[in-house]
């Protein structure tokens, strides 16, 4: 099964608002579905999704969560082990937008602090509706170093690209490290059949590593 | 909406077997499609279990009244503005003045709660129902009014609109068009104006803040403005309690499990229980689930014992996942199959309630799965004689026998067709349940059996000691020829069994024969009887330990041997005895269907003393489905003498322990061969070894079938662990079908495909 033979398992995270559109951009990238009346997350849901890069199988296993501010019932679960962090705003709700600061803090006292983050604008379809400019988001990317990109799940624009961006970045930071370390035989750990787990933190355990005994 | 006819019978449907909680509570219980909730008004009922409780029926229309009254009050404190913006503009109140008691600065702080739980309204689940503005409305102010009553619980949180929307459904299903309905009968308009669709609203908020004074908890989240690192939630204690205590306790594998592949329990108990398991199950099979919450456990206290229940109806598969598979069932948890539907969760948490240990657990395990934990020695008769080391010749010989197979994987072939000999007799006895409703017995018998369920309850403790003391065989020291003599008292044992089911088959096949034109009460006695009788073999099935009323218990002779039409006391015969069954005969006479190869075999060496009783089992079964049988109720014996001799089996230890070695070890922890990875932080990523090895995959090829994969578990994600049990599970049902049908069994498939043998690798 292509879905049990990867590479590299990095765990990706949707955050922002409730309502900008997390699960659908989670659904759209996983299933290739939209659903225009899609419940509200309680809890946590998730789901993979495996693509090539590089010749590599990457599996993309991504965490949805529900958006209500308050509810922290499982920050650090959640968080615990993500490479990667989509925060998400809706272009048509300026508050949303405005919330990305709050959303950027959490990450930072709960995530791993090497974690790639991805700004992302969704629903570029309510065109009418654009509360946000894309330059604010830009500008608000650069200032604290994310990258950026607009999509819309509806629909799907660039919602592959976003989460291929976001999963590309963390590759080529693992295989550097990995390249910086060749010495190392980490090269001989590669199997193809076999999961490789990665980590970006600087203490220990950077390297590939088999995925199975 | 229904018509005044209609909703009247459906009245009369509701209380058909008395309006008071202890019938209604029964009727739900017992009476599946008949269900007061389901035939006759769900709200009615509901209302009566969570509002009303105890109040005479008299008092309803009172009562009603009152809590619309007062709902109608808070309305107009509330939401006044809301509802008349113009009111607003028309006060003296300066809109922009800073007082923060200002009417204009509560309103705008009311529209935004109103906004954050509008886009939750608007994204309620599918039914068109919900998405009626009307519907959305009401949902919308009942929340909100909710919310403003109920500062402490911190506002609105998300899933408190799914909990909701049930309730408004099932109130105005009910609900009745005053204007349209006509009635001179004054006992016709109190109940039409019970009914009344004016006041669907009021109605569901005062089910809904019912409910929410123990679901609140769920929604807590307790020292928000602290300068707690972390806010420590309710529900995340509660998500710790199950599965570090609850689950530890009644099935500490599973937990131990969960643990090593890191699966936080909050992950998934957050939405199973903010939801009251609201999205777990398909909707009508919900409701059926709330009806029997609510009947009987109104506050909520038996939710953590469900979610224990789910998982131990999973646990094989739980077993067998690792992170991301394990993960993704729970969150699309596969939906129980009939006739185990999800209300029947209720049944488990209060069969967990009373039996809140490892043996509570192996019932149920046992009870759905029709196998049981291998390792644990609960289930044995006597724990206190144990470990393999003891028996080593014994061990080696059966090893060879039975060309090795694991513990793991004798367990795993306990018979694996749940549906066909429960479903046989389920059938039969829910015809004679339907034939007894038109005699209007059933709710008699019905009252037996919970009388007799109760005892059972108080007896349960009393057995579970009496495991522990008393050995079947005594304690010396097992040889070869004692388990000869061994298995020849548990043949005659069995025997004697047969021959009480036989006479029970025998006495309802005269009954049903005789169309119940008999004496009404003779008739009753003798289908208590029969009951009785069955559950007594039940146990006795279950518990080798348990002596048979010649040897210990003249009590129970009567109950034995005398004509049912004779004896008038079945129920105190019983309750002289330390039997006990809770769960279905049915249930217990599977769990013995361990080996059916072996039943028939070929010189096999059982390797448990239920090995026998399935011979049993199956002869009895085979019996109950023939209608040309002896009616003389002397048990058969011939034929089982026949069907497997004593010498045949030669040596059985009736109580040996798993060896030790065979069993496919689970991982404990990534540890040994990636230290670094597993110290990190990232440590969560290790998936247990097993996903990536290749031996799945060669298995799931060389048993590839067209068939469908049975797990529900999601889309987007397949296992090759997950295939690799549906494979065993092909296996064994293959395997005991070819067995039953000419007993060979060995169809091309080499030893070790039989008996399912997992080649040693895991951890090597």
């Amino acid at each position: 099964m292509a879905n049990d033979e990867y590479d590299f398992l990095f765990k990706v995270v949707l955050i922002g608002d409730s309502g900008v559109g997390k699960s659908n951009l989670l659904s759209r990238f996983t299933r290739n579905e939209f659903n225009l009346d899609s419940k509200s997350t309680i809890g946590v849901e998730f789901a993979t999704r495996s693509i090539q890069i590089d010749a590599k199988t990457i599996k993309a296993q991504i965490w949805d969560t529900a958006g209500q501010e308050r509810y922290r019932a499982i920050t650090s679960a959640y968080y615990r082990g993500a490479v990667g962090a989509l925060l998400v705003y809706d272009i048509s709700k300026s508050l949303s937008f405005e919330n990305v600061t709050r959303w950027l803090k959490e990450l930072r006292d709960h995530a791993d602090s090497n974690i790639v983050i991805m700004l992302v604008g969704n629903k570029t379809d309510q065109r009418h509706l654009r509360a946000v400019p894309t330059e604010d988001g830009k500008n608000f990317a650069s200032e604290n170093g994310l990258s950026f990109i607009e999509t819309s799940a509806l629909e799907a624009t660039n919602v592959d690209l976003a989460f291929q961006n976001i999963l590309t970045s963390i590759y080529q930071i693992v295989s550097s490290k990995s390249l910086a370390e060749e010495g190392a035989d980490v090269g001989k750990k590669f199997d193809p059949r076999e999961g490789n787990n990665i980590s970006l933190s600087q203490e220990g355990g950077q390297e590939p590593s088999k995925g199975c005994c | 909406m229904r018509t005044p006819a209609e909703t009247k019978l459906r009245w009369e449907e509701t209380f058909k077997e008395g309006s008071n909680m202890a019938d209604l509570r029964r009727a739900v219980k017992f009476n599946g499609p008949n269900s007061p909730c389901a035939a006759g008004l769900r709200s009615v009922c509901w209302k009566i279990f969570l509002l009303w409780r105890t109040a005479p029926a008299e008092l309803w229309p009172e009562l009603a009244r009152e809590s619309r009254a007062s709902y109608s009050a808070l309305c107009d404190q509330h939401l006044r503005f809301i509802r008349h913006p113009a009111l607003l503009a028309a006060l003296t109140v300066d809109p922009l003045a800073d007082d923060p008691d200002s009417p204009w600065i509560t309103a705008r702080n009311d529209e935004t709660v109103r906004a954050e739980i509008l886009q939750d309204v608007c994204r309620l689940p599918d039914e068109p129902f919900y998405h009626e503005e009307r519907i959305q409305a009401m949902i919308l102010d009942i929340l909100f009014l909710y919310c403003k009553l109920n500062p402490g619980v911190g506002g609105y949180r998300q899933g408190m609109h799914e909990l909701l929307a049930p309730i408004v459904w099932v109130v105005a299903q009910d609900a009745v068009d005053l204007e349209t309905v006509a009635t001179d009968d004054p006992a016709d308009a109190l109940i039409f104006e019970m009914l009344d669709s004016s006041f669907i609203e009021h109605d569901a908020f005062a089910l809904f803040s019912n409910i929410m004074e123990s679901a609140s908890t769920f929604y807590e989240v307790e020292g928000g403005t602290n300068l707690e690192a972390q806010q420590r939630n309710t529900i995340v204690e509660r998500s710790k309690y199950i599965h570090e205590v609850a689950l530890i306790k009644i099935d500490e594998e599973l937990a131990n499990h969960l643990r090593n592949i890191e699966v936080l329990p909050q992950i998934f108990l957050i939405r199973w229980i903010r939801l009251l398991f609201g999205r777990e199950f398909e909707f009508e099979q919900l409701l059926t689930l709330w009806d029997t919450i609510f009947a009987y456990d109104p506050t909520l206290e038996l939710i953590d014992l469900m979610c224990v229940a789910m998982l131990l109806r999973i646990r094989w598969t739980l077993l067998e996942a690792d992170y991301s598979v394990a993960l993704q069932l729970m969150l699309k948890y596969p939906a129980p199959p009939p006739p185990h539907g999800p209300y029947t969760f209720v049944d488990d948490a209060m069969y967990l309630k009373d039996h809140f240990d490892a043996a509570g657990g192996v019932t149920l395990i046992f009870k759905y799965t029709g196998k049981s934990p291998a390792n644990t020695s609960v289930t044995s008769p006597a724990p206190s004689r144990t470990s393999t080391p003891s028996f080593p010749k014994f061990n080696s010989l059966r090893q060879r026998t039975m060309g090795a197979r694991s513990p793991l994987s004798t367990s795993a072939r306990i018979l694996q067709q749940p549906g066909s000999v429960e479903a046989l007799l389920q059938g039969a006895a829910k015809n004679m349940m339907e034939r007894g409703e038109k005699l209007g017995i059933n709710q008699a018998v019905r009252g037996a059996m919970g009388e007799f369920r109760r005892n059972v309850q108080g007896f349960q403790e009393t057995r579970t000691l009496a495991r522990g003391d008393r050995g079947l065989f005594g304690e010396s020291g097992p040889s070869l020829s004692e388990h000869s003599v061994a298995i020849t008292l548990m043949e005659r044992r069995n025997r004697r069994l047969a021959a009480m089911l036989d006479e029970s088959v025998t006495n309802l096949k005269l009954l049903a024969a005789s169309a119940f034109e008999g004496e009404r009460e003779t008739d009753l006695e003798t289908i208590e009887m029969a009951a009785a009788k069955v559950q007594f073999v039940s146990a006795c099935l279950e518990d080798p330990s348990l002596a048979l009323p010649e040897e210990e218990l003249p009590a129970l002779n009567t109950l034995a041997i005398s004509s049912p039409t004779e004896v008038g006391s079945s129920t105190v015969a019983l309750d002289t005895t330390p039997v006990v069954m809770v769960s279905s005969a049915v249930d217990e006479i599977r769990s013995t269907l361990s080996t059916p190869d072996s039943a028939k075999g070929d010189n096999t060496l059982a390797s448990r003393p239920n090995e026998l009783d399935i011979e049993q089992a199956i002869d009895e079964i085979d019996e109950m489905d023939t209608d040309d049988h002896d009616e003389d109720t002397l048990p058969p014996l011939k034929s089982e003498l026949t069907n497997s001799p004593p010498s045949s089996v030669s040596a059985v230890i009736p109580d040996t322990p798993p060896p030790p070695i065979q069993r496919e070890q689970r991982p404990n922890g990534p540890i040994p061969t990636r230290s670094t990875l597993a110290q990190s932080s990232f440590a969560w990523m290790l998936e247990p070894d097993t996903t990536s090895s290749s031996l799945p995959r060669r298995h799931s090829s060389s048993f590839a079938s067209g068939r469908p994969a049975i797990s529900g578990a999601g889309s987007g994600i397949s296992s090759v662990q997950k295939k690799r049990s549906n494979t065993n599970r092909e296996r064994n049902a293959f395997l005991f079908g070819e067995v039953t049908a000419d007993g060979a069994g060995e169809g091309g498939l080499s030893a070790d495909q039989i008996f399912g043998l997992q080649p040693i690798r895991k951890g090597g």
